[in-house]
């Protein structure tokens, strides 16, 4: 499959009184052309981070390593030459709907908006876009919908709108920062649909990041697992669930409530902060598994098999370690 | 602060604010400023061995010299130490008039916010009508009714300017009310002013120290303003304000700088480190605002 | 696109105007009582500057009591507040003329000085605010922000005296005092030319204390704007922050700024009565400061009550202003 977007060796920095995050590190993966790439993680392993470095969002000084978008490296781009980007190639689906659109605006003005800053169409071919959009959204009379304010919409309606702004320029990838989070479950279930939807109307890569294993399980290709800023495993969505090979992904499959019997299960420990250099494994002091070389050096990468890698020092892979 | 193995830092809320206080030099640099004009005030004999109501009816307006470093005035005192001797009276409007507009103002604001109702109602009409006249033209008026003195100068300013306090604890108190731990605290069984004490008070705590030390700054601008008019603080009682009185006349004006310039500079600099010191304690202590550090 | 969601809130509208319409009115009766009762209370009998001082004490007595010096405060407030709905506002004890015919006159002139410190002051704030918010921390907000704080810190009246002090005395740059030079009668041009030198130093005076707490104003709801959340979705669809910042961020800052501005207003027209005084200039300022110095109860209750009226006009207007901007407001009530 054709590679859309390629993280190699990404690595953010913050610094600040408390001492230096280390929010990412040393992050690869890739997302290919119209699949829906699922990244799953707690608070605090970095994910949206990468949605932040994707767009262009931070400051240059705190990233290094490369994002290539065919061919080109993003976290090198200057603000005009990115600013051309977001919202026609690659746009940005946020967690929050009730905060995220203007409140002095009307629906129709803010979508109007995203085509006349990327200089797309006439006003009436515009429109038209616009309305065949938000039937695609699924939303019933669109033409009412372009007048009102965001504060007469509900929170599903609002992720739609959203949803709808992201796609209307027609992008090549659409990152979606935990979408459902902020909405109750049967709503949840009509945006993932939904995202599904456009991906294979319009051909467009997905980047779902999410904490809810769930979320995942009901649209991702494939899976890509964080922790504290790196990352754990990479595999396909079955292999998720069947194959999993690091402690950390099989803790979160137990954990999943449908696996209750008798007791919940939880991962023991909680999560610690990113401040100062890491020694060993991230994991290591809540994992079942841990042995003396996780203490004191940080995993490999190795490959279990086509498209399922994983950093642990618990398999042994027949082909040793991956030659990045 | 904690310290863990891999150079992680655990900092207490307080702490953070600390920090971040100490951090903002023009901040700190008011608090300086402000210990500097208290203890010059509230020791002023041991800085001038003059009386300040001394006259010397043969050195009037006297140029400053050696033995009257800020000269002297239409009666012949000494101008230095009449203005340390004044900065604690104009201090201590501004000090006095905050006290009475925070007892005022947190209660009325607290119990406004927590009961609702018609109280809340009936309690933000009378805010409004008194905060929406400008304040010297009713002050002004006040004044000249009861008559100008120190005492009248606190009661004026404070009863005048509760309000706004009233107004910043009222909104906050109905955000707080809403919170949870609100509720938890009600069905502990607790009464409502328990509650007030234990949970409403502490967090509103950092936004009315913020207002209190603002309302000193426009205590001490509003005592200049009056005296100045003749409105405030009589004499022969020096005060930052009613020194400024000989500014009225033409020719002090003109030619004798010394006998008004530093008591206004006096007030400039004090309300510059209140207001200074006042924001960097609002940066210091809002939990949103970023501790930096060299990025 | 705009009409059709007003028709729908037109009956709301009417309703919240009336409502605020008529708190606006119970105020202005509160506020007039308060200040009738508590002039009304002060010691002394003004009346007694306007006789001659050999007038019979009896026949003042009888003259007192036509006037109505001795009714009930009620009554009296209630006469005054009947002639006042005619605009009679009595006659001035300092100048034994109709209140009115003096309101009116120096009424022009506050007007003059209010609106020129307003539109400097708000211009240069708001030029300021926006700048601050596109390049926080700069050092050009960093010396905007230090000259702001000082600007708060400085007392008008002392701030006033130092413009004279050095810009007319000092340097004899600019007049300081009154409206026109006495003794000069200019017409048409020269006249005018004559009055806007006059009006440099007190409409810069008044206009830096103004300036000063409206930047903090501006800046500090600009800043709070910018971190909106819609600020970070307006730079996802690919708009630069700065083109985010005065696209989406000024919509929403501008109406807490439209409030600021109408809540300064009674303010000017209060007369700056500070301004006003310091340098001489013949307004309304002026004059209420005189006749409250001088006990002039007429004087005072008709300029406070113009004074009052013009709060809750501009208190008013600043809430209509609001929710005719703001969408949320004007479809909730």
């Amino acid at each position: 499959m054709e590679k859309l977007i390629e993280i190699k060796n990404l690595s953010v920095t913050f610094h600040d009184l408390a001492g230096t995050l280390h929010a990412i590190t040393d992050l690869s993966y890739h997302i290919n052309k119209g699949e829906i790439l699922g990244v799953i993680g707690e608070s605090g392993s970095g994910k949206s981070v990468t949605s932040k470095a994707i767009m262009g969002f931070l400051n240059p000084s705190c990233v290094t390593g490369e994002i290539l978008y065919k061919g080109k490296d993003l976290t090198k781009m200057k603000e005009k030459e990115i600013c051309k980007l977001r919202g026609s190639k690659i746009s940005l689906v946020f967690q929050e709907p009730m905060t995220a659109l203007n409140p002095v605006m009307t629906i129709g003005k803010q979508l109007e908006e995203i085509l006349v800053i990327h200089k797309i169409g006439n006003k009436a071919d515009n429109h038209k876009k616009i309305i065949d959009t938000l039937h695609l959204m699924n939303i019933a009379d669109p033409e009412a919908m372009m007048l009102k304010y965001p504060f007469e919409l509900s929170g599903g309606l609002r992720q739609r709108i959203m949803i709808a702004m992201a796609v209307l320029c027609e992008p090549d990838l659409i990152i979606a920062d935990e979408p459902t989070t902020a909405l109750d479950v049967t709503t949840q279930m009509e945006i993932l649909k939904l995202l599904k939807k456009v991906t294979s109307v319009m051909g467009c890569s997905v980047l779902l990041i999410t904490h809810d294993l769930g979320v995942i399980a009901e649209c991702a290709d494939r899976v890509v697992v964080m922790y504290r800023g790196r990352k754990m495993e990479e595999c396909s969505m079955k292999d998720v669930f069947e194959n999993a090979v690091h402690p950390y992904t099989l803790g979160l499959i137990k954990s999943r409530p449908s696996n209750f019997n008798g007791r919940y299960y939880t991962i023991e420990g909680s999560v610690e902060s990113n401040y100062g250099e890491a020694k060993g494994c991230l994991f290591q002091k809540r994992c079942d598994f841990c042995t003396e070389i996780c203490k004191t050096k940080i995993p490999k990468e190795k490959i279990i098999s086509e498209d399922h890698v994983v950093s642990c020092w618990r398999c042994e892979s027949s082909e040793g370690d991956m030659a990045e | 602060m904690k310290k863990r193995k891999n150079e992680e830092v655990l900092l207490s809320a307080g702490q953070i604010a600390k920090k971040k206080f100490f951090q903002n030099k023009m901040a700190v640099l008011g608090l300086i400023v402000i210990i500097l004009f208290v203890i010059l005030s509230v020791f002023a004999p041991l800085f001038t061995k003059l009386d300040p109501n001394q006259t010397d009816l043969l050195n009037i307006r006297g140029c400053p010299n050696a033995e009257h470093i800020l000269g002297t005035d239409d009666l012949g005192r000494d101008i230095f130490t009449r203005l340390l001797y004044g900065g604690r009276i104009s201090i201590a409007v501004g000090v006095i008039s905050m006290a009475l507009q925070l007892a005022i103002g947190v209660t009325v604001g607290t119990l406004a916010g927590y009961f609702g109702g018609i109280l809340d109602k009936i309690v933000m009409r009378i805010v409004d009508v008194i905060m929406c006249f400008p304040f010297f033209v009713i002050a002004i008026a006040l004044a000249s009714v009861l008559g100008g003195s120190m005492t009248n100068l606190v009661l004026i300013i404070g009863m005048l300017m509760w309000p706004g306090i009233a107004r910043i604890v009222r909104s906050q108190v109905l955000v707080i009310k809403e919170n949870e731990f609100i509720m938890g605290a009600r069905a502990l069984g607790l009464n409502w002013l328990e509650i007030i004490f234990s949970h409403v008070l502490p967090n509103i705590a950092s936004s009315v120290l913020v207002a209190s030390t603002l309302s000193v700054a426009s205590g001490i601008l509003m005592e200049a303003t009056l005296s100045f008019l003749g409105l405030g603080v009589n004499p022969p009682d020096p005060s930052w304000g009613n020194m400024l009185v000989a500014a009225q006349s033409m020719s002090v004006l003109k030619n004798q700088w010394w006998m008004w310039i530093p008591a206004g500079t006096a007030v400039v600099l004090m309300v510059l480190a209140v207001n200074f010191f006042g924001d960097g304690l609002r940066d210091a202590l809002d939990a949103k605002s970023k501790i930096s550090a060299g990025d | 696109m705009q009409i059709y969601s007003i028709s729908l809130n037109e009956g709301k509208m009417k309703k919240y105007i009336c409502k605020r319409l008529g708190i606006a009115v119970l105020m202005l009766l509160g506020v007039t009582m308060i200040i009738f009762a508590i002039i009304r209370l002060q010691p002394g009998n003004p009346f007694l500057m306007m006789v001659q001082f050999d007038t019979d004490p009896a026949f003042m007595e009888q003259k007192l009591q036509e006037i109505g010096y001795y009714d009930p405060l009620p009554i009296q407030y209630g006469k005054w507040l009947l002639r006042a709905l005619h605009f009679d506002l009595g006659y001035s004890i300092q100048y034994n003329a109709p209140v009115a015919n003096l309101i009116a006159d120096r009424f022009g002139n506050t007007l003059l000085l209010a609106l020129t410190s307003f539109a400097i002051s708000t211009v240069i704030a708001i030029g300021i605010g926006v700048l601050s918010a596109l390049y926080p921390n700069s050092i050009m907000d960093r010396i905007m922000t230090l000259l702001a704080f000082i600007g708060v810190s400085i007392p008008v009246f002392f701030f006033g005296l130092l413009m004279i002090k050095v810009l007319g005395y000092d340097l004899k740059l600019l007049p300081f005092s009154g409206i026109e030079t006495i003794g000069k009668h200019y017409e048409g041009m020269a006249r005018a030319k004559d009055i806007a030198k006059h009006l440099v130093l007190p409409a810069l005076t008044s206009a830096l204390t103004q300036t000063a707490s409206l930047v903090r104003y501006t800046r500090a709801s600009l800043l709070e704007t910018v971190s909106e959340d819609y600020i970070k979705t307006a730079m996802a669809k690919g708009l630069t922050r700065k083109q985010a910042i005065i696209r989406h961020g000024m919509k929403n800052a501008k109406l807490a700024i439209i409030t600021v501005l109408c809540n300064r207003i009674p303010d000017l027209l209060s007369g700056a009565l500070i301004v006003e005084t310091i340098f001489v200039w013949p307004g309304i300022g002026m004059l209420n400061y005189q006749a409250i110095l001088k006990q002039d109860y007429p004087m005072i209750m008709g300029i406070t009550l113009m004074i009052a009226v013009i709060v809750i006009i501009c208190n008013l207007a600043a809430d209509l202003l609001y929710s005719a901007a703001d969408p949320r407001i004007r479809c909730e009530e």
